[in-house]
């Protein structure tokens, strides 16, 4: 449960105490996403939803050029992978996986764990979307050399203090500003994205001088104009920044600043610190189901050199389904009210 | 000299008058107001629209009054309107009109707009915020600006709702040169306006994009919901191109603006 790092701390602690508190922080997500991840998982499934969805129309076209000669991108894109962000340590420096290696990592998919002892748990292994295009890559980051991702600065290094030590004190939020922003249906995967266990799903639409890519994770729509047009003014942030696009050949280079001074990206954990940040993301269409995306990430506040990522996007079939975040976030309401009543405890104890 | 200058000025003249008339002529309106269109010949709607009225008050007439909040006093207080919906009356069944009158008494309460939900259709059509089409072939993008709401209508698939979703299941087609748009699958708990205009799961709208100029959409939405109304009732409204040349829908995740408000019980205190 990599991707969920801190969750299920929480889900141990606030979830014995208040047994209402839904099993995981995404538990808001609506039953459509539900409905979702199971027609990807199985192949019944996945033919009752062809049947009923506009997944064939949808599909990426094996023509690679829009009518009007640009590289076309359109389609339904899967950025869910099994490829760690980081190389791990026990690989050395090797780039690729071997075979054996990634026979294991198949056939760890398959295999569901019970919780720990007091962990009520979460989805088993069915429910999850773990990536379709297996790569033998050790790591998506090819830059630093490394795999990893480059030191912290100073910054950097405080604000990851300051949450290990607030999670470390028992995940007793005083109020939502010390949740994450997926906790708080604000954003996730964010600009450029790291996948997690559902809804890693781009549908990429264009129309001449704009691409629009709106991902399946909390409904957010990326609107990027090509026709030269300028950052948004300075004084104007956002929580997926802001990004224009140009076409280098059959390359889309989109830049991204602006971003909201609480922004958080996984890079790894949901770090804050990007309002000075410059992406620059590269999508190029090699075949009919794959988009060679790559990201390179220069946050000066929170690392003390930029950083390179691959992530290819995979076709997938649809269609994309509404995750109405906010509008279910029980979790909200189930974490504070568990702190509150953790806070009682503790004030009982001392007395 | 003189009368060389004299000649040219003339033929110069003629020209323009020429061009203008043949203009006039072949456009009706001038070059400028021609709809754009597609490659494949439909109206081409890509771009950044916006209602200009008051319906996301009140979709029927209403008259001024004071907004909900005693300190803002006149910044903040409700316009006069006339309304958007065809003959004015809507054909509430009679316990919902007096739910729609609760509803009203109810506004800040009860409206889902005051929450940041999802805002639904036709709502987010109307709500003072821009919004973007995103037009292909086979799919068509809305992406609105309140709550980073967004929809995709499916221009060729005729599957129907899967589930219930806040901004509907939209399946569309084209009618000439008017966009013609079915939605249902809808939850029963969006609103139409801050006056309390509701509806329930069984809601099926039907949106008509005509485009009367290239500034200027025809926006018409025919409501039916056999378990709120006694009959179908339409609104219509122009839609209006946002001319700004950079103009692009901000992001205006509401979530931030709301948790006081929902959530500010739990606070530590």
């Amino acid at each position: 449960m990599s991707q969920h790092g801190g969750r299920s701390v929480m889900t141990s602690v606030v979830g014995a105490v208040f047994l209402t508190v839904p099993i995981m922080a995404h538990g808001q997500s609506s039953t459509a996403t539900v409905e979702r991840s199971t027609s990807r998982t199985t192949a019944s499934a996945q033919a009752s939803a062809t049947k009923t969805s506009p997944a064939k129309r949808a599909a990426p076209r094996a023509t690679m050029k829009t009518p009007w000669g640009e590289p076309d991108l359109q389609g339904i894109w899967s950025y869910a992978t099994l490829t760690p962000l980081e190389r791990p340590k026990a690989v050395g420096d090797r780039e690729f996986f071997t075979d054996e290696e990634m026979q294991k990592q198949q056939a760890a998919l398959s295999v569901d764990r019970p919780p720990r002892k007091g962990d009520p748990g979460t989805y088993n292994r069915f429910w999850f979307d773990q990536g379709r295009a297996p790569s033998r890559r050790t790591s998506q980051i090819i830059d630093p050399p490394d795999g990893r991702l480059p030191a912290l600065t100073p910054r950097g290094q405080a604000i990851v203090a300051r949450r290990n030590a607030w999670r470390a004190d028992g995940y007793r939020p005083a109020d939502w500003l010390e949740l994450q922003t997926d906790d708080r249906c604000i954003m996730y995967h964010g600009v450029p994205p790291q996948p997690s266990g559902y809804n890693n799903t781009y549908q990429i639409f264009q129309a001449p001088g704009l691409v629009a890519i709106l991902d399946e994770n909390i409904h957010h729509v990326r609107l990027i104009h090509t026709d030269g047009r300028p950052h948004i003014g300075k004084n104007i942030s956002q929580w997926n920044g802001d990004s224009v696009g140009r076409w280098e050949g059959d390359t889309l280079v989109v830049q991204t600043t602006n971003y909201h001074p609480q922004t958080e990206l996984r890079f790894p954990q949901q770090l804050e610190g990007f309002e000075n940040a410059v992406a620059v993301e590269r999508f190029r269409r090699v075949d009919a189901t794959t988009i060679d995306y790559r990201f390179t990430v220069d946050a000066p506040d929170v690392f003390t050199r930029p950083f390179t990522a691959v992530l290819p996007l995979a076709a997938t079939e649809g269609p994309l389904f509404e995750y109405a975040c906010h509008e279910g976030n029980h979790s909200m309401i189930g974490i504070l009210r568990g702190a509150r009543l953790l806070d009682q405890e503790a004030a009982k104890s001392q007395k | 000299m003189r009368g060389r200058t004299g000649v040219a000025l003339c033929a110069r003249v003629a020209v323009a008058v020429a061009i203008a008339t043949a203009v006039a002529a072949g456009q009706g309106q001038g070059v400028g107001d021609r709809i754009p269109r597609t490659r494949e010949g439909k109206p081409d709607l890509t771009g950044t629209w916006q209602a200009i009225n008051t319906a996301n008050w009140d979709i029927q007439d209403h008259p001024a009054r004071r907004g909900p909040v005693l300190e803002l006093g006149a910044a903040f207080s409700v316009p006069a309107g006339a309304g958007v919906v065809e003959g004015n009356d809507i054909p509430y069944q009679p316990w919902a009109l007096k739910q729609k009158q609760e509803n009203a008494k109810n506004w800040t309460a009860l409206d889902p707009e005051v929450k940041c939900y999802l805002p639904g259709i036709p709502r987010a059509t109307y709500q003072p915020y821009p919004f973007q089409i995103v037009q292909t072939p086979t799919d068509i993008l809305m992406a609105y600006e309140f709550a980073n709401a967004s929809r995709v209508i499916y221009m060729s698939s005729r599957a129907e709702s899967p589930s219930e979703f806040w901004m509907g299941w939209s399946r569309g087609r084209w009618e000439g040169d008017t966009l013609v748009v079915d939605v249902t699958g809808f939850t029963d708990k969006t609103w139409f306006d801050r006056a309390g205009n509701f509806h329930s799961n069984e809601l099926h709208v039907v949106e008509r994009y005509t485009p009367t100029s290239r500034y200027h959409l025809s926006y018409e939405a025919t409501i039916e919901d056999p378990k709120v109304f006694t009959r179908p009732w339409k609104m219509r409204m122009p839609l209006y191109r946002r001319m700004e040349p950079r103009v692009r829908p901000l992001e205006y995740i509401c979530v931030e603006f709301v948790e006081e408000l929902m959530y500010g019980h739990l606070k530590r205190k």
